[in-house]
This record gives C-alpha cells, structure tokens and sequence, in this order.
C-alpha cells in the first residue's frame, strides 16, 4: 500500500490524479448463486424464502430466487477475496484495498456512509459486473488522526443485458493507527530538530 | 422459527405516516461474528481481530458495513411483504456495534407519496444497540403495490 509521511503528503495533487478516475470495471467471477445468498441471510437471521426457497420464489414476483438488496452486489460484480489476484486489489503483496489505490498516510479503513439505489432485481444465474470510479478524496480530521483521508467512491452495477441494476455511493475513511501517528510524528519532532 | 407471513402484501393504502416497525434483535456473540464474516466475506482484521481491533484504536470488534446493510435490509424486506421492492437504502455510521453488546433494527414510515405509477413510502431506519444508543441512522424509500392493480 502507498503510505505516505503526512508532511510530504500533497492532497491537491491527490485529487488531481484520482477525483474522477475509473478505478474498475470488474466482472463476477461466478454468476448469481444460491449459497452465497443464502449465507448472506443466515448472518442476519433472514428466513424469506424469495431469497432462500426456489420453488416458492418461481411462484412469486421475480419468477426465481433474487439476491437481497441489501447483499451488497459487489461481492457477485468482482472476482471476491479468494483466490487473491492483484486485479482484484486481493493480493497479498498489493494490498490497498480499503483505499482503491489512492496514495493515504494510513491503512486502517472504516466506512462511514452508505447509500443504495436499487434499480432491477438480480436473480440467482445472472452475470453481474461493475464500474467503479473515485468520485472525491479529501482530508478531515478525526479523533485518532489528524491526516484521515476520506475517499468517496460511485459504483454502478450492470447485468449480463448490460441493464443498470443498482447504484453505490459510499464514504471511506482511512486513517493511521495510534502506532503509526506516534511515528510519523517523532519523524517530524526529528526533522524540525535537524532544520 | 418466523412469525412473519412473507406471503402476505402490504398495501400502499393500508400503510400511515408514522407507523412504526418493530424490526428485531441480534445479539453480537462470537457465533454472530463469525457469521458476520461468513456472510460478508469481509476480512478487514478489525471485523474478526480484537488484537487487530485495539491496535486500530477501537475497543474491540465491530461490525462491517455488509453485515449493517443486511440488517437493515432485511428490516425493509422483512416489512415490505410479497411484492414490496425496497428503491433506495442510505445510511450513516455514526457508532459502532461492538461485540457483546445487543443490536435492535427498527423504522417509522416517515411519507406516502406517488411517483408516476409507483406507489411509495419513505422511512427512516435506525440500528441501535443497547450501550451506545443508535449508531446507524438511515433512510429508505419502499415501492408498495396498489390495492385491485
């Protein structure tokens, strides 16, 4: 990941390279399939069965299983976590994940806003895919850091018709932990000693 | 087992503003984290780490954004009935949910109003837990069907 000194950290030059900037266009590595959505609904406890049962979901609305909507489709428009690939920002070795590559003095991420428009069901068999762009980064502080970096991201989400079936914005924030602001800060206590 | 009729409709008509939804309760124990993960397929260590976590700065493990838009979605499914489609789902993380407290998914219809021929209702939609009060406040806009349509 690209860590940066927070003194030589340059947000206007940040922006300039990344605002705007299409950062994937992945596809699904698998089509739409029931085990995933079913273990999306057992973390939440979620027993309807037009997301669980086959034969009552072909009776309803949607004529088969759809994914909830509240499963973010993200995880059947990219290749997912494993296997790691560096496309898929998953390798080891690459690991910028929380910051989708943009430069951040911290790698410790927490979302902070979420906002979904769901425009199309998607149904279990579909092939979905993504494009994802930076739509902003700017720095704010936070309580545990001062140089916190907030990136927000717009992702729309296609099927196999190339039909619009959901939208994405969402806010992530990055920060330093506690260790690595105490040490960029005893970098700079040092470099203003040595000036 | 559910008490909830997933068969049944809900009706645009027989919805009001200010109509609560009870939603339900989850309690955050080690089980709960590990279907958090398994569901998600979120691996950030600060969801599943508590070493992690408190090297983070947090206080222990909390709870990752897809497991927060599933509880509140299915609030919305869980309330929407048969034909209900939830539009449109946005929410804050303004507190986290931590492991061993218990977390509450629970709304209020908020508007009644008709785009064209759609039919809806907003709402505001809250998780909260039982040390920090609410910590994801949200919004939704639900489709509903029509009665005789």
């Amino acid at each position: 990941m690209s860590l940066m000194h927070p003194d030589d950290y340059d947000i206007h030059a940040v922006r300039e390279e990344w605002v705007g900037k299409l950062i994937s266009e992945a596809r699904g590595r698998y089509p739409v399939e029931f085990d995933a959505i079913r273990r999306h609904c057992h973390m939440v406890g979620d027993l309807n069965p037009a997301f669980l049962d086959p034969q009552v979901a072909a009776e309803g609305p949607y004529g088969a299983v759809i994914v909830p909507p509240s499963m973010l489709p993200t995880y059947f428009a990219s290749e997912g976590p494993w296997p790691p690939t560096q496309s898929a920002g998953t390798d080891p070795e690459n690991a910028a994940v929380f910051s989708f590559g943009v430069p951040t003095p911290g790698d410790r991420g927490i979302n902070m806003e979420v906002q979904w428009e769901f425009l199309a069901p998607v149904r279990v068999g579909d092939q979905l895919r993504l494009e994802l762009r930076i739509a902003d980064v700017f720095k704010k502080p936070i309580k545990l850091d001062p140089d916190a970096i907030w990136i927000i991201t717009e992702t729309t989400f296609f099927n196999q018709h190339s039909d619009e079936v959901a939208k994405w914005r969402n806010t992530m924030l990055i920060h330093r932990s506690p260790e690595q602001v105490a040490r960029d800060a005893e970098r700079s206590v040092q470099a203003g000693e040595g000036a | 087992m559910s008490d909830i009729d997933y068969m049944a409709e809900r009706y645009w008509e027989d919805v009001s503003v200010g109509d609560q939804i009870a939603g339900f309760e989850k309690n955050l124990d080690w089980t709960q984290m590990v279907l958090q993960v398994s569901g998600s397929q979120d691996w950030n260590l600060v969801h599943h780490d508590l070493d992690y976590a408190r090297d983070s700065g947090m206080p222990g493990i909390f709870y990752n954004t897809g497991w927060t838009t599933g509880m509140l979605g299915r609030l919305l499914t869980d309330w929407a009935g048969r034909s209900g489609w939830v539009e449109k789902l946005s929410f804050q993380m303004r507190g986290m949910n931590f492991s061993g407290t218990a977390v509450r998914a629970h709304g209020v219809v908020t508007a009644k109003r008709k785009d064209g021929e759609h039919a809806l209702v907003d709402l505001d939609i809250f998780l909260e837990n039982d040390q920090a009060g609410v910590t994801s406040p949200g919004k939704a806009t639900v489709r509903l069907p029509i009665k005789d349509q």
